[in-house]
């Protein structure tokens, strides 16, 4: 099997399967019969297509699988069945088994382990339970019975080889073809372990055309290595006048049952001759034919006495295929369909491709800036506008490629539904979670890792936020809790907040657990948001009762770590019995940004462009006489500022020669100022990362390589405002500093 | 010629003895059939001899196996008296080598 194929195969299924999840999520919201149908339709497809799927790679564990939760599906469909609370976790543990199916197969494994058996015996056991439960009153959905009779019994064959029927077309001889040589190519593939001649359409001597071929065979192949595909490319060439069928090793019984419908011969001599190839033992054969005779006699019990027993077969299989046949072709169009209006949308790209691509076009800013760097330096106008008509088109380019990474959010949100569901359940608690903002986009590589904080999160507002529902009523708060998942942008990050209306965050008993930690010093004066802060220190838990969910005090600290590895921020807000809000804020990119760039001493800065709100210009009025003191008064209001030359330990003699400037920037709804030599002005930042040393460097975010070829620094701007502000108030002495 | 009546042939004891020589395939195979076809009528019992066969096809494989249905139902008999190891292989390919040994008198 080709490694490409493959990958395809295991990014449709998760596709799939995270449809199938949203789907199972939603159906417990739908209150309408019809709407449940539907939804378990579009599920039945779904899982359906995860079957066909693995069939044509022959991965058989999931095959079978996939087929028993099928047919629960199928008699939901059919009303035999109603949905409820049980059945859908039965549907989601299923959905998660068969992830891990899915992995599990990528990984190159074709058997299970011991502990993926054991799950696997074990869910389909209990989704056995719903057919044979149903099965008592189930009469007249002779589609349906007829594959869950067999079914229930036997999932698989034990047929550990291939079956190929082949039917050939009449002119394959006079076209230049000679079955031999299929048989022969078939030989190379694998073991021919039997085949078997079928000469019924061999017509009377005299009606007898020796040119034409009237040969079929009925072949047992045995490779455990190859695919579908593999065997489906031997007839590629005689395809289209020819009847090809070919079945997996332990094949899904229904795979015979179709074929045998589907072949000229006597049923009855088929399953003789399957059983003399070794395709199917006796008791396969007998239970195939018998569920077709039980058709029969439904049917004639049914009252239609004309149809007499041999007949009668005929037309159940005439019935049977018919429904099958227009069943397939319904499917086959809806797929084509959808398959039309994918690829007009979307295209899957390598992800590998695209950082490449990104990367470069990094690189392409930087040349360009450099160009750009020389260009001006030669008094020529037609190279200028040139450059300059360059330089908006790289900037078009980088933009577009950055859009190329760019997810909708919505998806990593929909997750969430079913973690809220299951901890609520279990904890207990009646919550609804409320999400806004998915269609808000996010770098691709952000997404990826904010997903694990995010659920930490999440599950913690369910579980410590919100209150337990007789808490909450005593409180005059409705039963249900909410929790609120929302993302939006907001001056160049993007902002995903968190929400609860629970308890809220207890001040004092955060503050007393940190002390008995000695996380602080008892003595300690701290502000609201460095006490809701302490959350996040290492070892820290508050809550009473350790649940297995939370409560451990591992991961809020590593949930930091994460945020601010991504250049992000976490901000939160409290009110005692209204709820928490807690709002990460993260830059749109990792790759390439605008950048305000300016020079401080001999030193240049790229600060992001997105956060700068203005630039002033530093007078002597505008400071405060006390040359202690670092704020100003911008236009009534106080604005906290920090020379960047005493940050960085740049010499000040230096910027005495010059006005300085003051970049206000803004973040998370506070202001602060950095004062500096020259403003530089806009330039486009390609970000690189800073080596392992400097990952304990407070204030820079990393660095970029300007166009002559220096490396600027850009600037942490929230590290930095958190520290102008804490500069301020005097606690910038603070040994370990909690932002 | 592909086909050839050998000597031995007896319409009064009804045996026919066939031997096919060169080859035995889609552009010969038509013309076989009806030299065949001349002496169906006039034989019940009919021995192939295809030790002699050059080349040989599936179109071989199935005018023998009409032959044979042919035979049978008219109560005749058909049986391979000699072949090569070419034919064998052939017949042993379809799993039909047994079908030519004209014991299935019915």
């Amino acid at each position: 099997m080709t490694e490409d194929s493959f990958q395809i195969f295991a990014d449709e299924c998760e596709d799939l399967l995270m449809a199938a999840e949203h789907a199972l999520i939603q159906l417990e919201e739908i209150d309408s019969v019809e709407g449940v149908v539907d939804a378990i339709s579009e599920l039945f497809r779904t899982f359906h297509t995860v079957k066909g799927a693995a069939g044509l790679f022959g991965l058989n564990a999931i095959v079978e699988f996939t087929h028993s939760v099928e047919s629960v599906l199928g008699k939901i469909r059919e009303r035999e069945l109603d949905v409820d609370e049980k059945l859908v976790s039965l549907f989601l543990l299923s959905r998660d088994h068969l992830a891990e199916l899915v992995e599990n197969s990528v990984k190159g494994n074709l058997e299970l382990d011991q502990s993926l058996q054991k799950v696997d015996d074990q869910l389909i056991e209990q989704l056995n339970r719903y057919l044979v439960d149903t099965s008592v009153n189930d009469s007249d959905h002779t589609n349906d019975s007829s594959s869950n009779t067999v079914e229930r019994v036997n999932g698989g064959v034990e047929n550990e080889s291939w079956h190929i029927s082949l039917r050939f077309g009449v002119n394959v001889l006079k076209n230049g073809m000679d079955p031999i040589s299929f048989i022969g190519y078939l030989g190379k593939i694998g073991e021919i372990r039997s085949v078997t001649l079928i000469d019924d359409a061999i017509p009377q001597w005299c009606d007898f055309d020796a040119e034409n071929c009237y040969l079929g065979f009925e072949i047992t192949l045995y490779s455990p290595d190859a695919t579908k595909e593999v065997l489906e490319e031997v007839f590629e060439f005689v395809i289209d006048d020819c009847v090809v069928s070919i079945l997996p090793p332990f094949s899904h019984i229904d795979g015979y049952i179709k074929m045998i419908n589907d072949l000229p011969e006597e049923d009855m001599r088929l399953g003789e001759i399957l059983v003399a190839c070794g395709a199917l033992t006796s008791q396969e054969k007998d239970g195939i034919l018998n569920t077709q005779d039980h058709i029969s006699d439904e049917i004639t019990a049914r009252g239609e006495p004309d149809v007499v027993p041999p007949l009668g077969v005929v037309a159940v299989d005439n019935m049977v295929v018919g429904q099958e046949v227009v069943d397939a072709a319904v499917k086959k169009q809806e797929n084509v369909k959808q398959q039309r209006s994918n690829a007009q949308q979307t295209i899957r790209v390598n992800a590998l491709k695209l950082e490449n691509l990104v990367d470069l076009v990094g690189e392409l800013v930087i040349g360009s800036a450099n160009s750009q760097l020389h260009a001006s330096e030669i008094e020529n106008s037609e190279l200028k506008e040139a450059m300059e008509n360059l330089l908006r088109l790289v900037e078009e380019v980088r933009d577009t490629a950055i859009s190329l990474r760019m997810v909708q959010i919505g998806e990593t949100f929909n997750r969430y539904k079913r973690v809220v569901r299951e901890v609520s359940r279990e904890l207990g608690k009646d919550i609804d979670l409320i999400i806004s903002g998915a269609e808000t986009e996010l770098d691709k590589t952000i997404i990826e890792k904010i997903g694990d904080p995010l659920m930490h999160l999440i599950r913690n507002a369910v579980d410590h936020g919100i209150e337990s529902p007789d808490v909450r009523l005593k409180a005059g708060k409705p039963e249900k809790g909410t929790v609120s998942l929302d993302a939006f942008h907001e001056s160049g990050s993007i902002v995903i907040q968190i929400r609860d209306d629970g308890g809220g965050l207890a001040k004092d008993k955060i503050l007393k657990k940190a002390i008995e930690k000695g996380i602080v010093a008892e003595n300690h004066q701290l502000t609201d948001q460095e006490i809701y802060h302490l959350i996040f220190e290492a070892g820290f838990s508050t809550a009473d009762a350790v649940s297995n969910l939370s409560g451990r005090g591992v991961g809020m600290d590593v949930v930091r770590q994460n945020i601010e590895s991504l250049r992000g921020h976490v901000d939160i807000e409290s009110g005692i019995g209204i709820g928490s809000i807690m709002s990460i804020r993260l830059p749109l990119t990792l790759a390439i940004i605008d950048g305000f760039q300016i020079r401080v001493g001999g030193d240049q800065y790229i600060v992001p462009l997105d956060l700068v709100e203005e630039c002033i210009e530093l007078e002597a009025s505008l400071q405060s006489e006390n040359d202690g003191a670092n704020y100003i008064n911008l236009r009534g209001e106080i604005l906290p500022f920090i020379k960047l030359s005493e940050v960085f330990g740049t010499s000040i003699e230096q910027c005495k020669k010059h006005r300085e400037n003051i970049v206000v920037v803004q973040f998370a709804g506070k202001k602060a100022g950095f004062v500096v030599d020259e403003l530089l002005g806009e330039h486009q930042t390609v970000i690189k990362p800073l080596g392992k040393i400097f990952q304990n460097l407070k204030g820079i975010s990393g660095a970029t390589i300007l166009g002559s070829g220096e490396v600027a620094m850009i600037i942490d701007v929230p590290e930095m405002v958190n520290r102008v502000i804490n500069f301020g108030q005097n606690q910038f002495s603070t040994p370990r500093s909690i932002h | 010629m592909a086909i050839k009546k050998e000597r031995g042939s007896n319409k009064s004891n009804g045996l026919c003895k066939l031997s096919l020589n060169e080859e035995m395939t889609i552009y010969t195979i038509d013309s076989i059939k009806q030299d065949i076809s001349k002496e169906l009528d006039f034989y019940d019992r009919f021995e192939m001899n295809l030790s002699a066969l050059e080349e040989m096809d599936s179109s071989g494989i199935q005018l023998l196996l009409a032959l044979r249905n042919e035979v049978l139902k008219k109560g005749k008999t058909l049986k391979i008296t000699a072949l090569n190891a070419m034919v064998s292989e052939f017949l042993e390919s379809y799993g039909i080598s047994n079908y030519f040994s004209g014991d299935d008198i019915t």
